[in-house]
């Protein structure tokens, strides 16, 4: 058999090994959640709410100025 | 960077304007006594689909300008210096044929050099392709030497499939690395190709990805030869016209690529999605969606269409293509739950909706056509006058001839279009012209390859609505290895699988024969794709056929005309590999076999198993009864290094 025969031309290494040392680190599994209306109108919502509180510094300092 | 907006707003006003267009013109002719509501499904099912082959032709459109007008498609900085980068190429493989697989990490080695380290990640479950695969890599360590750095890892479940197999490698080896490289079993790259990729990414700190389209070479049966024809004449103008439209707002398609490895390992973990398969569990066309959280990571996706060096091989016969089709078929329609996904940029789910609507399109175009004729034959003519004069309203027949024929043609044009294209692309280049055979050649080609293809159109129609009416019914399909090497399919093999297009080809010529008998020219080019599916699929899968027309000049590619060395080289290696095969049983009569393999399994981590079966099979071994092994036996066996070390 020509690959047993060739593989085995050299000895098998003692300390054979088929990769490097193993460096692990898991990969996180990234969310994919999907948009649904109910997701949609809370994003709204939150959006209604947290705009206004942002901007609302920025009046009162130029008010203020 | 140019802007792209500019481009991207053209782009969509064109595919609008010109399906607005046609929509008002079908709209028109349908109107002329009211809608009812099946012709209001044919205008909705026209414009969509409308819209679909609209922008496939525009695309071209902006793929041919930028070609005539030399746009840089890539506007990346170039590397200057020579990369300190590490890269890690990648090749993931799954039951293939161990010789083609070694020949082509051996020529890519040979073009690249020693600079990169080479994985061949093995999820084999075949145990006599476990073995020897160990045992070729063995043999390509020994021929190399030192300077080779080609590593072997088997997995003992092949968890996650591909993606699954790349995640381990990022989990285990990803950190010593800056970058990997991603190839397929059947792909090949250039060391030039590579160390322009590793330059770029140097250069550009932003880029997580470079994709290298993949010309399609290396097959002689008639079919692929018109694949490869087709990819190499076309493929420049549309691969042009997405890099055109899409900047840094990319796709990958699996294999071919360079990719930041730690931008990847950060981004592109991917979930099971909640539910069984086929739209649950494992994401299977896992590349879209990897590009697209890479987008979502802010990292930037490119496509390098003029690399060059970069390569593939096409499906042998079109039962092939259309088995991997299933499988793609299905792993696009999984993207319907991962489109709307949140944080995704809007091309990326432009790229996930064209994914899904490259399949949904078929069982569409087929709706449009059983509501049409179903509308054709319902159609009854207004009874004749009986009098005239005082009669309030006289019937008379509106002929819609002149819209019909505009309409047809707009859409002759749109589907033909993008081929004249590229054809009159290709003929202005003199060089790109000879390495494809010659004009007459070129052109000769060309016509037999739009025949070709309009006459397997409705096959591939038929076979689509199939696979996505199967998906929706919940049938999912498992990980098949693909056939990659050239086969004449046997008469009654194709006869089996294609009598239902000729039987459905059959009724619907005798239907619309006997109630559209005006409007059965028509229909004409689809049927005759449909009578002719046995005979085209068998004769198109002819490695001889397709000999004969590469003598004829005909379907000639870059690859043939000029050659390459490294697919040269992989060739002429997977030819000279003519090693009988290897059995897993090997690893219990040769001891060297035996060795390698224990030593090998060292580095790898084994799942847990039954205890009461490994001690069977222990005992099954002992006994010398392993010709009743099953293939998970021998797999299992296989994975038990106390087992094996017991053994004489």
């Amino acid at each position: 058999m020509d690959s047993e025969s060739r593989a085995f031309e050299a000895p098998v290494e003692a300390t054979l090994t088929g990769t490097p040392l193993r460096c692990p680190q898991t990969m996180t599994a990234q969310p994919l959640v999907p948009w649904t209306m109910g997701r949609l109108l809370m994003a709204f919502l939150m959006a209604l709410i947290s705009v206004p509180g942002q901007l609302a510094p920025a009046v009162i300092n130029r008010r203020r100025a | 960077m140019p802007d792209i907006a500019p481009r991207r707003w053209l782009y969509l006003f064109l595919v609008l304007a010109s399906t607005v267009a046609a929509v008002t013109q079908m709209a028109g002719v349908l109107q002329f006594d009211g809608f009812t509501i099946r012709e209001v499904g044919i205008l909705g099912l026209f414009a969509i689909l409308f819209a679909w082959i609209a922008s496939s032709f525009w695309l071209s459109v902006f793929g041919a300008w930028a070609r005539v007008n030399k746009v840089n498609l890539l506007p990346l900085k170039p590397a200057h210096e020579p990369s300190a980068a590490r890269t890690a190429i990648l090749m993931p493989v799954y039951n293939e044929d161990v010789g083609r697989v070694f020949s082509g990490v051996r020529a890519i080695w040979e073009s690249a050099g020693p600079d990169f380290d080479f994985y061949i990640l093995s999820d084999s479950t075949n145990p006599a392709n476990w073995v020897a695969e160990e045992l070729e890599w063995q043999k390509l360590k020994h021929e190399l030497g030192e300077a080779a750095h080609i590593f072997y890892r088997h997995r003992p479940r092949n968890t996650g499939r591909k993606s699954g197999n790349i995640q381990d490698f990022c989990e285990n080896w990803g950190q010593l690395y800056d970058y990997m490289v991603i190839l397929d079993a059947d792909s090949l790259m250039t060391g030039k190709t590579l160390t322009q990729l590793v330059g770029l990414m140097d250069a550009n700190p932003r880029a997580g990805l470079i994709q290298a389209p993949a010309q399609l070479v290396g097959r002689h049966s008639l079919f692929a030869r018109i694949q490869q024809f087709s990819s190499s004449l076309y493929g420049p103008i549309h691969t042009a016209g997405l890099a055109f439209l899409q900047g840094p707002d990319g796709n990958y398609w699996g294999h071919n690529a360079i990719i930041r490895v730690h931008a990847f390992m950060q981004h592109c973990g991917l979930p099971r999605l909640p539910g069984k398969p086929p739209f649950g569990g494992e994401i299977m066309s896992h590349d879209f969606i990897e590009a697209a959280l890479l987008r979502r990571g802010g990292w930037d996706v490119w496509m390098a269409p003029d690399i060059g060096g970069s390569f593939e091989e096409p499906p042998p016969t079109l039962l092939d293509y259309l088995i991997r089709d299933r499988r793609w078929c299905q792993g696009n329609l999984q993207h319907l739950r991962i489109v709307f996904a949140q944080g995704l940029a809007l091309p990326s789910r432009l790229h996930l909706a064209m994914g899904i609507m490259s399949y949904v399109s078929s069982p569409l175009w087929l709706l449009l056509l059983i509501v049409s004729v179903v509308d054709m034959m319902s159609y009854k003519a207004p009874p004749p006058a009986s009098y005239i004069g005082l009669q309030p309203s006289l019937p008379f027949y509106v002929s819609h001839s002149a819209e019909l024929v505009i309409l047809v043609l707009a859409t002759v044009v749109l589907l033909y279009g993008p081929k004249l294209l590229a054809v009159i692309a290709l003929l202005e280049s003199p060089e790109s012209t000879r390495a494809h055979g010659g004009t007459r050649p070129v052109l000769m080609s060309a016509v037999w390859e739009a025949i070709f293809a309009t006459l397997i159109a409705p096959i591939v129609m038929l076979q689509h609505s199939w696979y996505v009416f199967s998906i929706l019914m919940g049938m999912a399909t498992g990980w098949n290895v693909q056939t990659r090497t050239d086969r004449a399919l046997p008469l009654m093999l194709v006869a089996r699988k294609f009598a239902p297009h000729t039987v459905i080809g059959l009724v619907a010529t005798i239907l619309l024969w006997r109630y559209t008998p005006g409007s059965f020219n028509w229909f004409l080019p689809l049927l005759a794709g449909l009578w002719l599916a046995i005979p085209l699929v068998l004769f198109s899968s002819s490695p001889r056929l397709g000999e004969w027309m590469r003598k004829d000049r005909l379907f000639l590619v870059p690859s043939e005309t000029r050659g390459s060395k490294v697919l040269g080289r992989a060739h002429a290696l997977a030819k000279s590999h003519q090693a009988e095969p290897v059995r897993a049983e090997l690893v219990l009569e040769d001891a060297r076999v035996r060795d390698l393999h224990l030593a090998l399994l060292a580095d790898t981590v084994l799942p847990p198993v039954d205890p009461l079966k490994l001690w069977s099979l222990r005992e099954r071994v002992r006994r010398g009864d392993t010709a009743a092994f099953s293939r998970d036996d021998w797999a299992l066996f296989l994975s038990d290094p106390e087992g094996l070390k017991a053994l004489p």
